[in-house]
């Protein structure tokens, strides 16, 4: 009788609905139809997306899975036609992805920004940089130890555009470092502001991501507020021709939801530790 | 990672929260239905070349035994490549969704019950083969009997691909992209969550999976030391 | 009637594989086994003596047909022809779980399936033991439930590796009566052993395997009835047709006279001596065995043979039809 009485535990588990549950913890809008978006972790995590995107879900009768992985992944996600829509953020490849014929209608939508964040007693004396080149140069110089995401995520590709500008960093944009104290950990950024705490060294974090961390970690911000580290969002629609299976209407709609008036209000007001993170510039 | 994450953890195990339940219920979900399908497939083709001697079969059981130690990873690009809409399953739409999911951990559980079946059911007594031809028993009934007799075998097999399935991230993460109330299990929050500082969740979801790991191993122990003796 | 009938049967493991050169077949294992003749009567007991690897379990598997021999035929007259390995293999169950799955996969219906369950059961003497778990029970009655799992199939031909081996002597005496009374109800019985005592008691026809080859046997064994008195430690025994010989003294319930041939002196007139046997008869067959032995069969009333050395017999010109006197010691026969 036990024994049965597993089997259909087992079989009703398993066979049970399979349908998406929503916090209430009953099947949410069966009906709906779904929109993938690949995404960076950086506004994932961050939690603007549960703010953003539940106006949107409602009037459109969709729900909105979010993938979160590096901007690299998201297009690369987007490149193989398994998202329909994407939010990342490095405008060189997403320059690139467009002219490549894989995405349509890239739009900027909103900005953060990183930060330069490293142990307090500060071995390069970041804090008194002029500009986020010189806080970089300085690293640099003293070799002072720094943790790289080595991702091929936004922020990955905005740390070796700093390095190239500054001008003596470790591979500038071409080799892989080999420097000892550049250390590339191919992580994400919770993990990278983690080892940098551990190893009393600099990193480049976003600001969102630094703040979730912050009561856990040693390290300071040491150097913000460069236009350089501003963080440019943009939103890309996957091309519906290349991949016809693309919801592209839904995509388009998501697009001009987030940059119309009422998505840049949400994240106008979207606040984390009370302070914003995101800030609103679709034209 | 502080001292109230810890306290927050505990309250929402104890409160039963409900993303907590939701998670856990997801993980359990998706081994359970991966083991059953690895089972179904894997079962009987353990029995059958157990019971059989033919060209190859050593190449192919130690074939099976290495891929017990396939890594998930491998088998996430794997199953990945063939679900992408670039891929050659694409048209299915199956990416990012827990059949993906399923699937791929299914591919990671077949080597290990097939393995573990074989070798369960070739240490059975080879008299017992020829007690069923005596006895006068069909090929089926033989094949029956011999599952019933290495019972024991098939159940750790089944149990032990569980448990390694349950407690995989790497194919949950590629192949469900860790969506939340959809794909998200606990090895995948547990992996990701904690980049947004979310420690109490994961610390939580750490203690469900102890527990499920925990639950599995006594099974594996009482299947071994106290029925397995007497087989 | 003949059960079960050998005829130019060779067995070996290996065989040659399709796909290598028929040239090679030659090398493809070493024979194990090689009769040319074998015919097992209906309703008798067949005991198969010999060393270790003498082939006496591959010839129980050949005719229970678990093994096919590499070339010659075996027919068997019997539908169901069940074997009882040496060291039985017993289901994870219960005894009576055990016994019953035979009947269960064909179908037998559940209320005869108890009867002859319980039968089986009682005949081997483990009523009691019915709901024990099988794979908990000592060698002895883990060989019992065996021959009790076989019995309920009311199989044609029993065969049985080494049954005795791992029984108490009281167990040892309760198969042999089973094993007794099925042959006695038709059941062709054909089994091997170590024990000699058993081997004697039961046998109606005694087989002695030698590498893998069947070889004459080097006794008489002399069915009959022991004799209650004797007299200053010397017994009778009276064989079956009437004939009676000296033996030692012994209490019990003895059926069998067993005589070794090498232990019987063939002389033409009566000898004079300590040996109390002195049987005349008349010289049925005379056949070598090996290089220097001769067997002679003789008909003194009942059948004798004497194995005697290839000189004694010109000696003694010894020859089909001619009368000797076979001697031999009342110490020299042992009865069982």
């Amino acid at each position: 009788m036990q024994r049965t009485g597993l089997a259909i535990a087992i079989v009703l588990m398993i066979l049970g609905p399979w349908t998406r549950m929503d916090a209430a913890g009953t099947s949410e809008r069966r009906d709906a139809q779904r929109l993938l978006l690949a995404t960076t972790t950086s506004t994932e995590n961050s939690g603007l997306l549960e703010a953003l995107l539940p106006p949107f879900e409602e009037k459109y009768n969709v729900v909105v899975d979010v993938i979160a992985v590096g901007t690299g992944q998201a297009l690369e996600i987007g490149r193989s036609g398994d998202a329909d829509v994407l939010m990342v953020h490095a405008p060189e490849l997403e320059t690139e992805f467009v002219a490549d014929g894989y995405g349509v209608q890239r739009v900027h939508f909103m900005y953060n920004d990183f930060v330069v964040v490293g142990p307090p007693e500060d071995p390069a004396d970041v804090s008194s940089a002029a500009d986020a080149t010189d806080a970089f140069a300085r690293i640099a110089q003293k070799e002072a130890t720094f943790i790289s995401r080595g991702d091929n995520s936004g922020t990955h590709v905005k740390e070796l555009g700093l390095w190239s500008a500054a001008g003596r960093g470790p591979s500038v944009g071409r080799e892989p470092a080999t420097d000892e104290w550049h250390r590339e950990v191919g992580q994400g950024m919770g993990a990278v502001i983690t080892l940098a705490n551990e190893q009393r060294g600099y990193t480049l974090a976003d600001r969102g991501t630094y703040l979730a961390y912050r009561g856990d970690v040693m390290i300071e911000i040491l150097y913000e507020g460069d236009p350089k580290l501003f963080n440019p969002y943009s939103i890309i629609v996957v091309d519906p021709q290349r991949h016809p299976h693309v919801q592209a209407e839904l995509a388009h709609a998501l697009s001009d939801y987030v940059t119309s008036a009422h998505g840049q209000q949400i994240i106008d007001e979207y606040r984390e530790a009370g302070e914003q993170l995101f800030f609103p510039d679709a034209e | 990672m502080n001292r109230e994450a810890f306290v927050e953890a505990f309250h929402l195990l104890l409160s039963l929260d409900r993303e907590l339940v939701l998670i856990t219920f997801n993980s359990l979900r998706f081994a359970l239905a991966s083991t059953v399908i690895a089972s179904i497939i894997a079962t009987p083709l353990g029995v059958a070349i157990a019971l059989r001697e033919f060209r190859g079969k050593r190449f192919l059981v130690s074939t099976a035994h290495t891929l017990m130690g396939l890594p998930t990873v491998v088998v996430g690009l794997l199953v990945f490549s063939l679900l992408s809409r670039s891929g050659p399953l694409g048209g299915l739409g199956l990416l990012f969704s827990p059949a993906a999911v399923i699937i791929g951990q299914s591919v990671l559980a077949l080597p290990i019950v097939f393995s573990l079946v074989y070798s369960g059911l070739s240490r059975l007594d080879p008299e017992l083969r020829e007690t069923l031809l005596t006895l006068g028993a069909s090929p089926l009934q033989r094949t029956t009997k011999i599952i019933q007799e290495g019972r024991i075998a098939v159940a750790s097999a089944i149990l032990t691909a569980f448990g390694r399935v349950v407690g995989e991230v790497g194919t949950a993460m590629m192949l469900g992209g860790n969506i939340r109330w959809y794909t998200r299990t606990i090895t995948t929050a547990i992996a990701l969550e904690t980049q947004k500082g979310a420690f109490a969740l994961s610390v939580a979801l750490g203690v469900v999976l102890l527990i499920v790991a925990f639950g599995v191993n006594f099974g594996l122990n009482y299947l071994i030391r106290f029925r397995g003796s007497v087989a | 009637m003949i059960n079960m009938h050998i005829r130019g049967v060779r067995f070996s493991y290996g065989e040659p594989r399709p796909r290598q050169a028929a040239g090679s077949a030659g090398q493809a294992g070493q024979t194990l086994l090689e009769i040319p003749h074998l015919a097992i009567r209906e309703g008798t007991i067949s005991v198969l003596i010999g060393d270790n690897g003498s082939g006496k379990t591959t010839l129980l598997k050949l005719l229970a047909g678990l093994l096919a021999p590499s070339s010659g035929t075996i027919e068997t007259a019997s539908e169901t022809v069940v074997l009882v390995h040496q060291r039985p293999y017993l289901f994870a169950e219960s005894v009576r779980a055990n016994v019953t799955w035979p009947l269960k996969i064909r179908r037998v219906r559940r209320d005869e399936r108890r009867d002859r369950v319980d039968r089986a059961l009682e005949q081997v003497g483990l009523t009691a033991f019915a709901r024990r778990w099988a794979p908990s029970l000592s060698g002895g009655e883990k060989q019992r439930v065996a021959i009790a799992r076989a019995l309920v199939l009311q199989p044609g031909a029993l065969l049985l590796d080494e049954p005795t081996s791992t029984i108490d002597a009281a167990s040892v005496r309760a198969i042999e009566t089973v094993l007794r009374r099925l042959a006695d109800g038709g059941t062709t019985v054909v089994m091997s052993t170590h024990n000699e005592a058993s081997a004697y008691r039961l046998a109606d026809e005694l087989i002695s395997m030698a590498g893998g080859r069947l070889v004459p046997l080097r006794v008489n064994i002399l069915h009959g009835s022991a004799l209650d008195h004797g007299e200053e430690h010397i017994g009778r025994f009276r064989v079956t047709d009437g004939k009676e010989i000296y033996c030692p003294t012994a209490t019990g319930d003895f059926t069998r006279a067993v005589v070794r041939m090498e232990d019987i002196i063939l002389s033409t007139e009566e000898m004079t001596g300590s040996a109390q046997n002195h049987l005349f008869g008349t010289v049925r067959a005379v056949a070598a065995v090996g290089d220097e032995l001769v067997r002679v069969d003789l008909d003194c009333g009942f059948s004798l043979s004497a194995l005697v050395t290839q000189r004694s017999v010109e000696e003694l010109c010894i020859a089909p039809g001619m009368q000797v006197c076979a001697t031999f010691k009342a110490s020299a026969v042992c009865l069982y």
